[in-house]
């Protein structure tokens, strides 16, 4: 074929029809986007305006130098406060955002935060408003609190307003809502879900205290084996030599978090109860140590000493394989459950290594 | 004048892309469980639909028989995702609601269909009679059917609560829009057949009486 007779060919004819077709469309198109972009200050203020329907809101991010600065609805890149993802403990906060109102002169702090340890060990990711008061440099209340995203929580849609409504009723003594009370911060068939919605919203507070500059004093700062305790959540009582925990453990793995009362005396645990065993679910819980599960070795020969729980969960506390353990059951009939036994062991050590200074300080 | 009578009765009742002709089932599986969602997604479609004949029409001469399939797709993503934009500019609400449907209507065998069948053959003006009219019987079976989801299956119409009562399964889409679709098609062609078939009837006994009064 010569070049002539491609010219007036019909593929060169669909070739160029083809060509146009496109070209007329990508010019339009491209014309279109210009006159109806959506920035993301849009995209922002549309989200938060959700969160906020019937109020008239100003959002305040940062700008490049760090400083506050108002988000507008042209902003093509608006920064929230948080620059990089910052955890604590159990939660993850990944945006913030200040709000000021038009109607009132409340301030709230809307933070995202990821909350861990949920159904599966998966997270759930909440929006919440924490309402400030700028004058003394506190925490009013949760103002709302709205879930934004979850990672495999198959039971989420049983979490109701009325779970997130009973965080923005009273705020704790401490400032940090325990991860279950019964009938408010937790929905039955969903407690992994409502523990993540707990540590989303702890994390948020966590972050507001450290924008405000609040300080926050952790009672077991100077307790030894706290890596996988939730020092927020456990309590201890004094009574005369002996001492009671409710100790709060952190998830590990698939093991959620457990609750375990534990009572020392003269260093040696002389009762031992599992509240809330943590495991993900009824048949994991019992492939757990027959003799954790029925606490009998805790408190077997006298009690367990802190030095006979070092030499299970290490020295340092990071035996989280449980090498070399044994019990009176059969390697098998634990071999499915070693975290939740790591964390029944490590709660146990928490208790005993830390007598000494339990006794010696304040409840 | 007829022509058009006849091009805008297929489009809303005769030859009706939902009821008679199943198509856009996609949407109208994953839409119906609200009115509103329906009744948008059907203009939207209506917009479209309208906008793709008249350009196909009025470029039927020009484009090549053997590229009108890959011209007919570049128009309609074309249109397609201008209304998005107009959508995701103006009513954001409405577009978050349609959802990934928005972008489907790319694929949607109503416009596809209409564009290859009817838009390439005919006129600009009877191409966009048959663009309304096929928008709009679509835009009235979404909206009929999103109407019945809605009030038994939430109790509610176009968001606003009615009653207490609901039939949970027609809220949920696949399962219930299944079934709603199903008894729909059921009851529009048992009327429309009955409707012909009363038709027929009438026109036989003219006819007959006409035979009779010629042979008297």
């Amino acid at each position: 074929m010569t070049a002539k007779q491609f010219f007036k060919s019909n593929v060169f004819k669909c070739l160029v029809t083809l060509f146009c077709v496109l070209l007329i469309s990508g010019v339009l198109l491209t014309c279109a986007y210009g006159f109806m972009e959506v920035s993301k200050g849009e995209r922002l203020q549309r989200a938060i305006g959700k969160i906020y329907p019937k109020q008239s809101v100003t959002i305040y991010g940062r700008n490049d130098a760090g400083e506050l600065t108002e988000i507008s609805s042209a902003d093509k890149d608006p920064k929230s406060l948080v620059a990089e993802n910052i955890s604590y403990g159990n939660a993850t906060v990944t945006a913030a955002y200040k709000i000021t109102f038009e109607e009132n002169n409340d301030v709230h702090y809307l933070v995202q935060s990821i909350g861990k340890h949920g159904f599966s060990e998966g997270t759930v990711t909440c929006w919440v408003a924490v309402n400030v008061d700028e004058t003394t440099n506190s925490i009013k209340n949760i103002a709302q609190v709205s879930i934004a995203a979850n990672k495999g929580q198959s039971f989420i849609s049983k979490i109701t307003g009325d779970l997130l409504e009973s965080f923005t009723k009273d705020l704790p003594e401490n400032g940090f809502f325990p991860d279950k009370k019964e009938g408010v911060y937790f929905v039955s068939g969903a407690t992994r879900s409502s523990t993540a919605i707990c540590n989303s919203v702890n994390g948020a507070i966590d972050y507001v205290h450290e924008i405000l500059g609040i300080e926050v004093t952790d009672p077991y700062e100077s307790y030894a084996y706290t890596d996988y305790i939730s020092t927020k959540q456990t309590k201890h009582t004094v009574s005369g030599n002996s001492v009671t925990y409710n100790i709060v453990t952190e998830g590990l793995g698939k093991a959620g978090s457990f609750k375990i009362t534990v009572k020392v005396e003269g260093g040696k645990i002389t009762e031992y109860e599992i509240t809330e065993n943590g495991s993900t679910a009824e048949s994991w819980a019992n492939k757990m140590d027959p003799e954790i599960l029925d606490y009998t070795f805790f408190t077997k020969d006298g009690g367990k000493t802190a030095d006979e729980l070092k030499a299970i969960v290490g020295e340092n506390g990071d035996n989280v394989n449980l090498d070399g353990f044994e019990s009176g059951a059969t390697a098998a009939d634990r071999s499915h459950a070693t975290k939740s036994n790591f964390l029944c062991l490590y709660a146990g050590l928490f208790a005993t290594a830390n007598y000494q200074t339990a006794l010696g300080g304040n409840s | 004048m007829n022509r058009f009578k006849k091009i805008t009765l297929d489009g809303l009742i005769f030859q009706n892309p939902t009821f008679m002709l199943v198509l856009g089932t996609c949407p109208t599986l994953g839409l119906i469980t609200s009115a509103m969602s329906a009744l948008t997604m059907g203009l939207t479609v209506l917009v479209v639909l309208t906008l793709s004949n008249v350009i196909i029409s009025a470029l039927r001469k020009v484009i090549p028989n053997s590229v009108r399939v890959p011209c007919y797709i570049v128009i309609i993503a074309t249109l397609v995702t201008l209304v998005r934009m107009v959508l995701d500019k103006y009513l954001p609400d409405l577009y978050d609601s349609l959802g990934g449907f928005l972008e489907l209507i790319v694929v949607n065998c109503i416009i596809l269909g209409r564009a290859e069948a009817f838009a390439n053959k005919h006129t600009v003006l009877e191409s966009a009679v048959d663009g309304v009219s096929n928008g709009l019987g679509f835009t009235a079976a979404l909206t009929a059917m999103g109407i019945i989801c809605e009030f038994f299956g939430s109790g509610s119409l176009f968001g606003a609560h009615i009653m207490n009562f609901n039939v949970a399964i027609l809220s949920m889409p696949g399962a219930g829009t299944f079934l709603v679709y199903g008894l729909a098609i059921a009851v529009f062609t048992y009327v429309l057949d009955n409707i012909e078939r009363a038709r027929r009837v009438k026109a036989n006994k003219l006819a007959r009486e006409n035979l009779l009064k010629e042979s008297a």
